[in-house]
């Protein structure tokens, strides 16, 4: 409190200050008894969850009705819009009636002009309608795939929970948080995962899950996906909407016009949709269903939301508001007639989801919590004080993540052996992502674990990478030598990794030299391993001369790298000969033959990968041997960072010999050494030690 | 105190069976004084002993699924093979090549644990999306009588470790001051610059320096056995974890077999192992970022809030102007080596900087302290 007093004395703005009076008051009052605006959030949030559900009623009822040739029949879609006909419309529809009332309730010509909107915002308000729209339409498209119940716990969220997830990770990295975003994302996991096997439980769904059922990817978890697209979208989306409700003074103002504009841009395409032929939606049946969507799904959520967090933290409104709707979406679709009942697996999904929420919008206990919390506000601009703190939190932590990834981007691209690995690290992330797609599309077996061992080699280069850039990263206070062992350590990694794998190898072939499996999927597997080796190929003449020529030392990070590189064309090459000699000849044993030749291969290969550069300390014990006292030599650490870099505490007797690289390291000790013992030699009392790794 | 070898030592051992023999006993010997190394050891050969036990039955009835699940617990067993090098190796005296010993093997053989362990749990990952998508016929009878018997002597395990590793994060308390000698050279102003000569503490060895420096050294006598040893909290860590994921292994096992017994789940096999695998990485996590912590040469987490404080009191002592380049890291767990430049006035008392400096490092565990000492100009 008496930082805030000190903040609003020195900084003396008025509007600041009334916000500032405004919290610290109203917080007052909020601990004595249940507020009014608690108990209306709740029920707004209960109502709009009803509104999504009748939104999903209507596109169901409207699908059923209207348009059931399109979907078996395959009807050349009718109008502009084809299939998205009736989204579009009923879109089009709550745009431009929500975008009226806002409009009328906000009076955004009127009342906020004193600052005039100019050709260049109107321009950003534009597209941010069109972005809404496009946001809009993945949410709908999330609905109708998904279904009510799942897209009112994936995606109802709001922006302090999704920013909590990203603070979460990169920030905190522990406490409520963290175990509320591995829950929360847990959560989705097993949506995405287990929800597949749902349909067969609830006899509800007709015919297109039945058929969806068997391949491994269901309507339904591309819903799922497609949700979840939209909540990351929706995050950057509102930190970039930021800055320009900002410029517009408030974000109400910003979403009443660009409501109206997407209304209105909505509205057009629909004439041009009916010109073109369609038919239009049947909006004189849903009509009191489509206004009570309007009034409670869209308007009064967005005006309880803001009414709430000017008087409450974001975290307890972030907290009763989806918990709310989350539990009032678990009701209703045990109530709701016409939907599905929830499965046991999007049960435990939803008990994920909400206890995720649940400890991610647990207020923090930070001693320091509470003043820095005062302090950013009446630091930050008067025009944080319209939205909440904790959303302008989110939004520095949204662009932080984004400017980091920038900067980790120039990074890669600064030097050649990363920028290397990062190329070759594209090439094989996105073999890997075809496999995994093609295998869950085509529901093979071979390709989807052929998939698994692509992200393997993705993750060794990952780390490959990542060491390749961290070694070049300055000293810290925590990190006092700096970050050059990552890339030993990454080497050593790499190749662990590699002789782990060339064990489970041998194990297998063992196994299967004396139980040969009968049937081989070879035709299936040659093609992805040509296309493999011819991957990897590339992969050894581009780092075959990043190794020759950049690092004629030791680079355990490209060794490793290159290792685990050459072990794959290896493997290739095996599985490839021991395809074609099966095919041909019919010869069974030769795959474990194959195999274990590969797996003696890598063993050898990864052998000398950890070399760290031993043998050179003899060459210091003789260079100790020049000194002439040398009993007086205690045990001499010489702790090898890298390149022959010896830790320095850059003495100023050494410093313009250590910036001249032309000198050997070991000259530069010796010539250290010389000058002390001349130095001894004057004053042979006071020295004792030399400490040649302190150089 | 150069090193000085002599090859006849090695050479004059003559006759091999007794070599051998000896070479036995003395291992064995070694293993059995610690108490961690014993515990590894005498669990290794319960679990081998299984594993022979049911290679042996599985060859009597030849069936085919007790031999490899027999492979599986060799396979298994190499956790703790590797624990227990590292523990012996651990103990291995310092030489010219490895002049800090061999100390560090604990934490490389903690973090080789972590990420073996990450790598099973991605191989389990792996193989249960793919049981995910079409779930194969498990013969649950056979498995069941399996997987409760290697629950059983996992469960022993993790009570057996679970003592070592509990208490291992206690005692940094014992700070003794080793004494470096305090040494300083002051140069003559004929060079540019001036360098402090270094003081330099020195663990165990328990030998006085004679000669014409004693009255610059604070010797601290310590137990031979006491230097630099850490106690291979990193090695009991990933053993246990590794035997927390058996143990979870056969647990989910039991629970997906009863699953698949009386309900018929299929999928409760993949489900149990996604989650096992999940539980797997997210617990081996603190391990791996301490190891790398430690491998990376991280200022160590246990001092960090005590550093800033001994900085303070290092200044506050007379004559001392600044502390530069402050260096901290870990040699091993609770074994920290930091390396400080002090910039001192120009007629500071060394030997009074030095002793207290080591004195304050040493009260939050700095086993071993090299101090230099810049002289300033003015």
């Amino acid at each position: 409190m008496l930082n805030a007093d000190k903040n609003r004395i020195s900084q003396g703005s008025t509007i600041n200050d009334k916000y500032l009076r405004n919290g610290t008051g109203s917080s007052g009052t909020d601990r004595s008894r249940l507020p009014w605006f608690v108990i209306l959030l709740v029920c707004v949030k209960f109502l709009s969850s009803t509104a999504t559900f009748l939104l999903a009623n209507v596109f169901t009822s409207s699908s059923t009705n209207h348009v059931p040739l399109t979907a078996d029949v395959h009807y050349p879609p009718t109008g502009i819009f084809g299939r998205w006909t009736q989204s579009f419309h009923t879109l089009a529809f709550i745009q431009l009636s929500s975008g009226v009332v806002f409009t009328i309730v906000q009076k955004p010509f009127a009342s906020g002009s004193k600052v005039s909107v100019s050709f260049w915002e109107w321009v950003r308000i534009g597209r941010h309608a069109v972005i809404s729209i496009v946001f809009l339409m993945i949410w709908t498209s999330g609905l109708q795939l998904s279904g009510p119940f799942r897209t009112i716990f994936v995606a109802t969220q709001y922006d302090y929970t999704l920013a909590g997830i990203f603070t979460a990770f990169f920030v905190v990295k522990s406490g409520p948080r963290l175990r509320g975003a591995v829950l929360f994302i847990a959560g989705l996991c097993v949506l995405l995962l287990f929800d597949h096997d749902a349909p067969s439980a609830s006899p509800v769904q007709p015919t297109v899950n039945r058929v969806a059922d068997k391949t491994f990817v269901t309507k339904r978890s591309v819903g799922i996906l497609v949700l979840i697209f939209s909540l990351v979208l929706k995050l950057g989306f509102n930190a970039f909407a930021k800055t320009l409700a900002a410029d517009l003074g408030g974000s109400k103002k910003l979403h009443a016009l660009s409501t109206l504009i997407s209304g209105i841009m909505l509205f057009f395409l629909v004439l041009i949709d009916l010109i073109a032929g369609a038919d239009l939606f049947p909006f004189r049946s849903n009509f009191f269903s489509l206004i009570f969507i309007v009034m409670f799904g869209f308007v009064a959520s967005f005006y309880i939301d803001h009414a709430c967090l000017k008087r409450m933290e974001a975290s307890k409104v972030a907290r009763i508001g989806s918990l709310g709707s989350q539990i009032s979406a678990l009701v209703l679709s045990l109530l709701w007639v016409s939907t599905d009942v929830p499965t046991v697996v999007s049960l435990v999904a939803f008990a994920f989801v909400c206890l995720g929420t649940f400890s991610l919008t647990a207020t923090e206990k930070h001693p320091s919590g509470g003043g820095s919390f005062v302090g950013y506000s009446s630091d930050g601009l008067p025009l944080f004080s319209f939205s909440n703190q904790a959303a302008s939190e989110g939004v520095s932590m949204w662009k932080d993540v984004v400017a980091w990834m920038l900067s980790l981007l120039r990074q890669i691209q600064d030097d050649g052996t990363s920028r290397k690995i990062f190329y070759f690290f594209l090439i094989n992330l996105t073999f890997t992502c075809v496999e995994f797609l093609c295998g869950t599309l085509s529901n093979s077996l071979g390709l989807i674990s052929d998939g698994f061992h692509m992200l393997f080699d993705t993750i060794a280069l990952l780390i490959g990478l990542c060491a390749s850039v961290m070694c070049r990263w300055p000293p810290t206070p925590i990190f006092p030598f700096g970050y050059g062992r990552v890339e030993i350590i990454a080497g050593f990694i790499n190749s662990l990794f590699l002789l782990v794998v060339a064990v489970v190898v041998f194990f297998e072939a063992f196994q299967r030299l004396f139980d040969p499996p009968t049937l081989l999927e070879t035709h299936r597997l040659l093609p992805v391993s040509i296309i493999g080796l011819v991957v990897n190929l590339c992969g050894i003449l581009a780092f075959k001369n990043s190794t020759s020529v950049d690092h004629s030392h030791h680079n355990a990070n490209i060794k490793g790298i290159f290792l685990h590189i050459l072990a794959d064309t290896i493997g290739s090459i095996g599985v490839i000969i021991s395809s074609f000699a099966i095919h041909q000849w019919g010869i069974l044993i030769v795959d474990p033959v194959c195999s274990i030749i590969v797996a003696t291969l890598v063993t050898y290969s990864t052998n000398p990968s950890p070399n760290l550069g031993h043998g050179r300390c003899s060459r210091l014990q003789e260079s100790q041997v020049l000194v002439p006292c040398n009993r007086h030599f205690h045990s001499h650490f010489v702790v090898q960072v890298e390149k022959d870099e010896f830790i320095s505490s850059r003495n100023k007797n050494t410093v313009d010999i250590e910036e001249d690289p032309d000198i050997d390291p070991f000259r530069k000790a010796e010539f250290v050494m010389q000058n002390r013992i001349s130095g001894m030699g004057s004053e042979s009392t006071n020295v004792s030690t030399f400490e040649i790794a302190l150089v | 105190m150069l090193p000085v070898y002599s090859k006849l030592s090695k050479d004059s051992v003559s006759g091999k069976p007794t070599r051998i023999g000896e070479k036995i006993s003395n291992l064995v010997r070694l293993i059995l004084s610690d108490k961690n190394s014993r515990n590894l050891f005498l669990f290794l050969i319960l679990n081998l002993s299984f594993a022979f036990v049911e290679l042996l039955y599985g060859i009597w009835s030849n069936s085919l699924g007790l031999i490899s699940d027999s492979f599986h617990m060799f396979f298994d067993c190499y956790g703790l093979v590797a624990g227990l090098a590292a523990s012996i190796i651990t103990k291995w005296k310092p030489n010219e090549r490895y002049s800090y010993g061999y100390v560090r093997a604990e934490v490389i053989a903690g973090f080789c644990n972590g990420l073996l362990l990450i790598y099973i749990g991605f191989y389990i990952l792996s193989e249960a999306v793919e049981r995910l998508m079409e779930p194969p016929e498990v013969k649950h009878d056979r498995l069941l009588l399996v997987s409760v018997l290697g629950l059983l002597v996992n469960l022993v395990g993790v009570y057996a470790f679970q003592h070592g590793h509990g208490h291992s994060h206690g005692g940094m308390s014992h700070g003794h001051s080793h004494g470096g000698g305090g040494h300083s050279h002051n140069n003559s102003s004929s060079h540019s610059h001036s360098h402090g000569g270094h003081s330099h503490s020195h663990n165990g060895h328990g030998h006085s320096h004679n000669g014409h420096f004693d009255l610059n050294q604070i010797h601290m006598e310590e137990p031979e056995n006491n230097n630099m040893m850490g106690k291979n909290s990193h090695i009991m860590q990933g053993v246990f974890l590794h035997i927390l994921a058996d143990t979870l292994g056969s647990v989910a096992v039991i629970i997906s077999s009863f699953l698949m017994w009386t309900f018929g789940w299929l999928i409760a096999d993949p489900v149990c192992s996604i989650f096992i695998a999940v539980l797997i990485c997210v617990s081996v996590i603190p391990l791996i970022r301490d190891t790398t912590e430690v491998l990376l040469q991280r200022t160590p987490r246990e001092l960090e809030p005590v550093l800033g404080g001994c900085y303070q009191r290092v200044m506050q002592l007379e004559g001392v102007f600044s502390v530069q380049e402050p260096h901290f890291w870990t040699l091993c767990s609770e074994v920290f080596v930091g390396a400080i430049k002090l910039e001192v006035a120009k007629n500071a008392d060394p030997r009074y900087i030095i002793s207290q400096t080591h004195n304050i490092f040493a009260t939050v565990g700095v086993r071993q302290l090299y101090v230099q000492l810049d002289y300033s100009l003015t």
